[in-house]
């Protein structure tokens, strides 16, 4: 008899990422990290068969249903390859054994590609540090033991905080107005181009107290003014759009996405401490609960719909891509900050630094993500442009600053790497 | 260096430079060899049709 497998729907953001992805609008994201021995390949396989026992809401696969698609248990095994392709590649089911998410390494760095549907980036940081302790464990087990961590019960939901959290009568704050699009040549032949900026910490946290802001408010303010010097020819207004962790405004244990945004637009600037200023404002005001729950909540009513959950999914597939051509067109970049990655103190001797990546598409062509692990903020720039000089003004403020940054790159874009540092 | 080596973007223009001189001589062979073999059956236009939808793909004409 055939035996009966466990699944689940879908959560309320999770529900979109299906329906609007392919190879050029792939969502998925990677956390890396980069260790101080070569990775063992071997070890990586039981690491990551072990974690996935552990968090069973990653041993997954995506099934189509007659309204929604859902995630229905994987009983075939993950395995880990050699890194070979582009990062946040669009993850083929049918070539990854149904998982939807790909673990990878290459030297001495480790990395976790994950579609959007399954996770957001705290339960993709939650589950890769899991496999990264894992690997460590098995590494140097006269070392480290499991049983230093035991303590630590691994306690986790799949439910969907959304609906759980959100509030009917609350009015949308959406604006629904059109951002500038970065504009230039795309590189050729699908490549992608990362860019990593080592940031000192201290170093960026002294600069950022001159100015009473936090970091994310700092950088952000950065990456508006160099986008607007190197890049802005147009009327529309630069919008950043900010990811925001819903953790940290309602109690939730979920794997599943629970995240929201804050967009901060902005048109004529005429310098980077009126564009701080600004941005710290805003920073302020969209962060506030009641904003946040005006966003999550439009954004949960939509999927809540009773006319949108009666469409066939054929139909849906349809409808979301059209209109995702123009929702698309509502930022120019957006920026991630999962914050600081956490590690327990006998294994951070074996780590280097923390990486993150978010895929950029054609109509958002650079996507930046940072993360902070010990005193090395890691910011990325993944893009599609065939030319970096958004990315060299962010690199040259900060330098001008007099904050010591060290560049990490792929080589697509080969004028700025490791080389020039 | 903490990524695969990958084609550079401007050896990848080159690359691509080639590929698009490549087809431009196979699509004129295949008309020549159309009008001398089968002149009522245009497989030619097909076929270079076929090579344009695969290039374009490649974002060769996307500027």
């Amino acid at each position: 008899m055939k035996e009966k497998l466990l699944w689940r729907r879908l959560d309320n953001s999770a529900k979109i990422f299906p329906m609007s992805t392919g190879k050029k609008y792939s969502t998925v994201f990677r956390i890396s990290t980069v260790l101080k021995e070569n990775i063992k390949p071997d070890i990586l396989q039981k690491a990551l068969t072990e974690t996935l026992e552990k968090y069973q809401s990653f041993k997954v696969k995506m099934k189509a249903g007659f309204f929604w698609y859902y995630l229905e248990q994987n009983t075939k095994k993950a395995f880990v390859e050699e890194e070979k392709d582009y990062p946040c590649k669009y993850i083929n089911p049918k070539e990854n054994n149904g998982y939807l998410f790909k673990v990878t390494y290459f030297k001495n760095k480790v990395n976790i590609d994950i579609f959007h549907a399954l996770t957001d980036g705290n339960g993709g940081t939650t589950f890769f540090r899991e496999m990264i302790y894992t690997y460590l464990e098995m590494c140097y087990p006269n070392e480290l033991s499991s049983e230093s961590r035991q303590v630590r019960k691994i306690e986790y939901s799949t439910e969907d905080s959304y609906i759980k959290n959100y509030d009917k009568k609350a009015k949308s704050n959406a604006s629904k107005k059109r951002a500038y699009e970065l504009r230039g040549k795309k590189i050729k032949l699908g490549a992608i181009s990362v860019i990593h900026e080592i940031i000192d910490l201290e170093e960026l946290k002294q600069e950022c107290s001159k100015y009473n802001a936090t970091v994310t408010q700092y950088l952000t303010a950065v990456l508006m003014y160099v986008i607007y010097t190197e890049n802005y020819k147009g009327k529309k207004p630069i919008k950043i759009c900010i990811p925001v962790n819903l953790k940290k405004y309602f109690p939730s244990k979920t794997m599943s996405n629970f995240f929201s945004y804050i967009t901060i637009a902005m048109k004529d600037i005429s310098s980077f401490e009126e564009t701080l200023a600004f941005i710290k404002k805003e920073f302020e005001y969209n962060l506030e609960k009641e904003e946040i729950i005006k966003t999550m909540s439009a954004n949960v009513r939509l999927g809540n719909n009773f006319f949108i959950k009666i469409i066939p999914l054929f139909l849906k597939n349809i409808i979301v891509r059209l209109s995702y051509l123009e929702i698309r067109k509502h930022a120019t970049i957006t920026y991630s900050n999962v914050g600081r990655i956490g590690i327990i103190g006998d294994y951070k001797k074996y780590i280097d630094y923390f990486l993150i990546l978010i895929a950029p598409d054609p109509v958002e062509k650079i996507k930046c993500s940072s993360c902070t692990f010990e005193n090395k903020v890691a910011f990325t720039f993944t893009s599609i442009l065939d030319d970096n000089k958004i990315e060299k003004s962010f690199y040259k403020f900060l330098k001008d600053k007099g904050i010591n940054v060290n560049i990490e790159s792929n080589g697509v874009l080969d004028d700025i790497s490791t080389k020039t540092k | 260096m903490i990524y695969p080596q990958k084609l550079s973007s401007k050896n990848g223009d080159k690359l691509l430079k080639i590929l698009l001189l490549t087809s431009i001589v196979i699509a004129v062979i295949l008309v020549i060899l159309n009008n001398l073999t089968t002149p009522n059956i245009h497989w030619a236009a097909l076929a270079n049709l076929r090579n344009y939808i695969y290039l374009d793909n490649r974002n060769v004409f996307n500027k």
